[in-house]
């Protein structure tokens, strides 16, 4: 029993882990995440409300619609595959499901990719996406709680612009929340909300598809 | 013309029959010795019978009669109404030597029948009375000269042969005018139909005579039978359950007698050309029924409706048991057909197999060997299930494996365990005896000891103190353990063992069912072409242009599923290369182009892959309508500097069309985005590749999904892979001396000299300059590295690796949704641990990509597959000689029997050659031509006339019709084929 198996597929993870994991994740957030909770928030009647689950890729807080993520997971091994392009780390094995493993922080161009097993910045989550029939796992570094989105009131664009290092950003992301929308109290942080559909349709992801 | 399928045949049966000799003379020999031997009489009988029976279906008619005379004789023993004298038995036993006359010379130089019976005759004359009449009668039917060399038994034989057995046929259910059967019952079965039908008592060896096609041909009409079988069943049902007393027949009956009577009909049809008479005369009978019911009755009585309904019963027991005698139900039917038709009994009818059966009908012996295959049709979602649930066990079955991997250390940590405790046990043992024994010599040697010490030692002897001691106590108990741990482990082991067996058993077993399970849905693509070759056909004849279908691969299998899924991105690639690749006949040959264009849809496996490349030699892209049309939909993009391959993809964009007008067949704009996404729904990948002016290919690529097999597991750095076993060629080290090349990329293995490759830099492991990790072959340590020898497409590559893991079945797994296609790998497999490993793609990893290849597709001509001859011929012997010798040259061969037929299969075949006969029936040769230039686009399919005619003019008027060959029979083998080569340009 050589192998290094702790990273291996543990159980799935029951509900209750999840949200308890979500839970820790979230009292663990740095400075700005004082918020009470996020549930309580919670949806009012009447109005046009999406939960969202948050999480970080480095320093940025980002957001995903619940509806487009499938489960969350503890990123566990991932297999590389060759002549893929480093943003991709390769696939995993989710209970006999194959899925392919997106490091989001290099495909956004956010970090240098391939900062390799078990390194400093390695994901440490897995957040499985769907969209028209593509399921990914979008590797994040944490997930940071659950909160209810106002979409009526809240996204703002993007506000960066060319030359920015988040400007990638622009293309994959719906909008920008202000953190008390985004059931935080600091407000200096803002939320990004990602766009699944352009991020699963785009040029890039759908490369290994018709090639 | 050295081997033709009848002399096999015959020769076969000739053997057949001189097995026969000597039972026969043992069993006369035996029943005159002993009249009560009734068992050898009989089974005389059954031999002569048989003899009789196949001898008539191989137009051995002298043989056939004079087994006819032998089994007369036979019946009238063992009737009683002959007793055994000298004269009979020496009649039967001459008839049995002329019986090995007639084989020894049957073949060489060819013996006379008639002479031969007329003995016979003579013989049994004298035994069972005469009139001489009926004797010229029989001799009549027997040719003076029977059999010969070849060429004219097999060529000019089979016209007299069709002939004899029409003679058979209009003889033999007539019995009673025979003098030499006078009392046999007229009910009795038709002699000749039973022996056909049945004759089990065939040796098995004699299976020879059934060639992989008739048994393909009987397997198909089975399958196709119990469509019909049921379809009349239906019917039926619906009929009786309108029909409860005698009423008019309206549509409500006439809706199922209608397809009762086609149902029947098409098995007519089909038993007629598959050769199995018995169930084509009965069908042919129970047609006559239907007919006269669904157009001339105006009524029908529930008797009707179960007379048809024990009529369909019977033909199903025909079918399915064509070796059963049914004619005594089939007559008691007919019988019944007559009193319902108001007719007299039905000898008018002339059974089926006149025109269709007998010529086509394989030998009698055929048809009885075959059991009919007993088929189920199953739910594909079932399929599924069972299918997937075998996958799921061999992934199991490897989880199991490594549980086993580690029980088998346990037991081995155990034995290790209990060597250590033995160790300690001793040491403990002798440490003490030692000490003991010190104490007890400084006791004896001095005074110094303390008195209590001196007074212990007298009070007990050395050995005893140590028996009593409490730590000797705990060492004896510690052996004990030793020895219980010895005996567990000794036990466990044992089970180990056991497990080890009984799951290597269970491996086996499980990697059968996957192979098995899997096998059943495959399809080869054979199964789908004829859609397609008629889609090319409807789009080119609806635009005016000339195109043929070229199809190679026709037997990669796939799952039967994937091919229907697959029917409709291929046809419409195939209506596109049609409609917007091939120009117009004008066009192509201003372009110096053949006018025909070609199509060519090619399958073929590629490690874990299926490829289809539809290819056609047409236009090719137009580059520059894409352009505008992708600018329009995406003004954003600077369309025009992308390189035509990637604008090439905007074809698969939805909605994108650059037809300017909508056609009925293309132009809409729907297409080319659902090709794709059904391509992608079945995790294929689908390429377009283009030539300006040289055509366009269309590259799918299908991952052969669910499919175990077995593979070689190996690792480069910490990474295990996986390469199917079937595309390892070998594993060796090799020397550093072998490894030449500018960058140490070539290798030399004995004599052949091989691309090298490192795997870690191919496949990337190697990021940075690490230990060990350098670039070339030179990265091992020791200088020898691990190299596994694997087929890359069309050629060999060395790769080397890190591990060797061994080999293991792994079932196949695609990539997931997202990954439909990444170089170089197939696929990856779930390992025990639930670890994943890459199934890598040799030939796309490091191999030329195909596609890739600059230069226009190959001169379609060369590369179309095996060449394709239609033999058109009225007879069956040449047919099946011509047929028989074009697929010895690797070329495959189609039949028709005459010009009508021939004209049928040019659509359906595609012929690049047609062999023709002059004199057909329906419409001969000189016809056919004439026909053929009518249409211009078979004007160009070369044709060779062959005919047994010599005169100039027949020659003349062929060549002025066209024909680019004339060769008279008998030809030459080899200058015949050369002909075919030269004329298609092979």
């Amino acid at each position: 029993m050589t192998h290094a198996d702790a990273a291996g597929p543990a159980d799935p993870p029951t509900l209750a882990d999840l949200v308890e994991e979500i839970d820790r994740e979230t009292a663990a957030l740095p400075e700005a995440d004082r918020s009470p909770r996020a549930e309580p928030e919670g949806p009012e009647p009447g109005r046009a409300v999406e939960p969202c689950i948050r999480f970080t890729l480095g320093r940025l807080l980002m957001a995903i619609p619940m509806a487009a993520s499938l489960e969350i997971n503890p990123l566990g091994r991932v297999t590389p595959l060759p002549n893929l392009p480093g943003w991709l780390m390769g696939v995993a094995n989710l209970r006999g499901e194959i899925v392919s493993v997106v490091d989001l922080k290099a495909f956004l161009g956010l970090a240098p990719a391939g900062d390799g097993p078990g390194g400093r910045g390695r994901p440490r989550m897995l957040i499985l996406v769907r969209e028209s029939e593509t399921t990914m796992g979008l590797a994040v570094d944490r997930v940071a709680g659950l909160f209810h989105l106002d979409r009526r009131v809240a996204v703002r664009p993007s506000p960066y612009r060319e030359g920015d290092p988040e400007e990638k950003l622009t293309a994959y992301i719906e909008g920008v929340l202000p953190s008390d929308a985004a059931g935080l109290d600091d407000e200096r942080r803002l939320v990004h909300l990602l766009d699944i559909r352009k991020l699963t349709a785009s040029p890039r992801m759908t490369a290994f598809r018709a090639e | 013309m050295s081997r033709t399928p009848t002399d096999e045949i015959v020769r076969g049966y000739i053997q057949e029959v001189e097995g026969y000799l000597a039972p026969l003379r043992e069993g006369i020999a035996a029943f005159r010795d002993d009249p009560e031997a009734r068992a050898a009489l009989e089974e005389v009988h059954r031999m002569v019978h048989t003899i009789k029976g196949a001898s008539a279906m191989l137009d051995m008619a002298g043989l056939s009669q004079m087994a006819l005379q032998m089994e007369d004789a036979v019946d009238a023993l063992l009737d009683g109404r002959l007793a055994m004298d000298d004269a009979l038995h020496d009649a039967m036993t001459g008839a049995v030597d002329r019986f090995e006359v007639y084989c020894r010379d049957f073949q060489s130089p060819g013996v006379d029948g008639r002479a031969l019976l007329a003995e016979t005759l003579a013989d049994f004359g004298l035994v069972l009375g005469d009139d001489g009449d009926g004797r010229q009668a029989l001799l009549a039917r027997v040719p003076e000269r029977e059999g010969g060399p070849v060429e004219a038994g097999a060529t000019e034989g089979t016209d007299d042969f069709a002939a004899d057995f029409d003679a058979l046929l209009a003889e033999e259910p007539a019995p009673d005018d025979d003098p030499l059967m006078p009392d046999i019952p007229p009910d009795d079965p038709p002699e000749w139909r039973t022996a056909e039908a049945g004759a089990p008592e065939i040796p098995p060896e004699e299976s020879s005579f059934m060639g992989p096609a008739e048994a393909d041909l009987l397997e198909s009409f089975y399958e196709e039978a119990e469509d019909h079988l049921q379809e009349m069943g239906r019917s039926l049902d619906d009929l009786a359950a309108g029909v409860t007393a005698p009423m008019a027949i309206g549509p409500g009956e006439r809706e199922p007698l209608r397809r009762i009577r086609r149902a029947v009909h098409t098995l007519k049809g089909a038993a007629g050309v598959t050769g199995l008479v018995s169930i084509a005369d009965f069908a042919h009978r129970f047609e006559d029924l239907l007919d006269w019911l669904y157009e001339t009755a105006d009524e029908i009585t529930p008797e009707a409706v179960s007379v048809l309904i024990d009529s369909a019963d019977l033909l199903e027991g025909i079918v399915e048991a064509p070796e059963t005698d049914f004619s005594g139900r089939i007559d008691r039917l007919r019988t019944a057909y007559a009193g319902i038709s108001g007719e007299g009994p039905a000898e008018t009818a002339a059974p089926a197999e006149d025109d269709s059966g007998t010529d086509e009908a394989p030998p009698a012996t055929a048809m009885v060997l075959y059991r009919p295959g007993r088929t189920l049709r199953v739910d594909m979602a079932r399929m599924d299930e069972l299918v997937n649930l075998s996958g799921e066990c061999i992934i199991a079955g490897a989880a199991f494996d490594r549980r086993m991997a580690a029980f088998g250390e346990a037991v081995e940590e155990l034995e290790l365990a209990r060597n250590r405790l033995r160790e300690i046990a001793r040491d403990m043992e002798i440490g003490f005896e030692v000490k003991g024994l010190a104490r007890m010599g400084s006791a004896a040697g001095g005074g110094e000891r303390p008195a209590n010490a001196a007074a212990d030692a007298e009070a007990f002897d050395p050995l005893e103190l140590d028996r009593y001691s409490e730590l000797n106590l705990i060492i004896r108990t510690l052996n004990e353990s030793v020895i219980d741990v010895g005996a567990l482990h000794t036990a466990l082991a044992g089970v180990h063992g056991e497990l080890e067996g009984s799951l290597t058993r269970q491996r086996v077993l499980l990697s059968e069912l996957q192979d098995k399970m899997t096998r059943t849905r495959m399809t080869p693509m054979g199964t789908i072409t004829h859609r397609l070759r008629r889609t090319v056909r409807d789009v080119a004849t609806r635009l005016g242009k000339s195109v043929r279908l070229v199809v190679d691969g026709a037997d990669i299998e796939l799952d039967r599923g994937i091919w229907e899924k697959l029917i409709d991105p291929l046809m419409h690639i195939l209506r596109n290369a049609a409609d917007h690749g091939i120009e117009p006949p004008e066009t192509r040959r201003a372009l110096d182009k053949p006018a025909m264009g070609t199509v060519k849809l090619a399958a073929s496996r590629e490690g874990n892959q299926v490829v289809i490349r539809i290819t056609d030699d047409g236009a090719g892209l137009d580059y520059g309508a894409i352009r505008r049309a992708a600018a329009g939909a995406e003004p954003a993009r600077n369309i025009d500097a992308l390189p035509d391959e990637e604008a090439a993809h905007f074809i698969f964009y939805p909605g994108f069309s650059t037809r300017r007008e909508v056609s009925p067949l293309s132009g809409r704009g729907v297409g080319m985005d659902v090709v794709r996404e059904n391509i992608q729904d079945l995790h294929g990948a689908i390429r377009v590749r283009s030539w300006r002016g040289g055509g366009t290919r269309f590259t799918i690529r299908l991952p052969l999904t669910l499919a175990a097999v077995r593979a070689l597991l190996f690792t480069v750095g910490d990474q295990t892979y996986a390469i199917p076993l079937s595309e390892v060629h070998e594993i060796l080290r090799i020397s550093p001396d072998a490894v030449s090349g500018q960058r140490g990329d070539v290798v030399r293995i004995r004599d052949a000299v091989l691309p090298l490759y490192d795997l870690a830099t191919v496949l990337g492991t190697v990021t940075g300059a690490g230990p060990g990790a350098g670039t070339g072959a030179g990265r091992p340590a020791d200088g020898h590295p691990l190299v596994i020898v694997a087929e890359a497409g069309e050629r060999r590559a060395a790769l080397i690796i890190d591990g060797l893991m061994g080999q293991r079945e792994i079932v196949i797994k695609g990539m997931g949704a997202h990954l439909r296609y990444v170089k170089g790998v197939s696929g990856v497999t779930i390992m025990g641990d639930g670890g994943l490993a890459p199934i890598l793609n040799v030939a796309d990893l490091v191999g030329e990509e195909p596609e890739a290849e600059a230069a226009p597709p190959p001169d379609m001509a060369a590369s179309a597959g095996p060449l394709r001859i239609l033999v058109v011929d009225d007879s069956v012997s040449i047919r099946q000689v011509i047929s028989r010798l074009m697929s010895e040259q690797g070329w495959r061969a189609e039949t028709a029997r005459d010009g009508v037929e021939a004209l049928d299969r040019i659509q359906e075949f595609d012929p690049d050659l047609i062999v023709l006969d002059i004199e057909m029936p329906r419409m001969n040769g000189y016809e056919f031509l004439n026909a053929v230039n009518a249409q211009p686009d078979l004007r160009e399919i070369p044709v060779v006339v062959l005919t047994s005619r010599t005169a100039a003019k027949h020659r003349r008027r062929a060549m002025a019709l066209g024909a680019r060959g004339y060769v008279v029979k008998p030809y030459d083998d080899a200058e015949f084929i050369d002909l075919v080569s030269r004329l298609t340009q092979r």
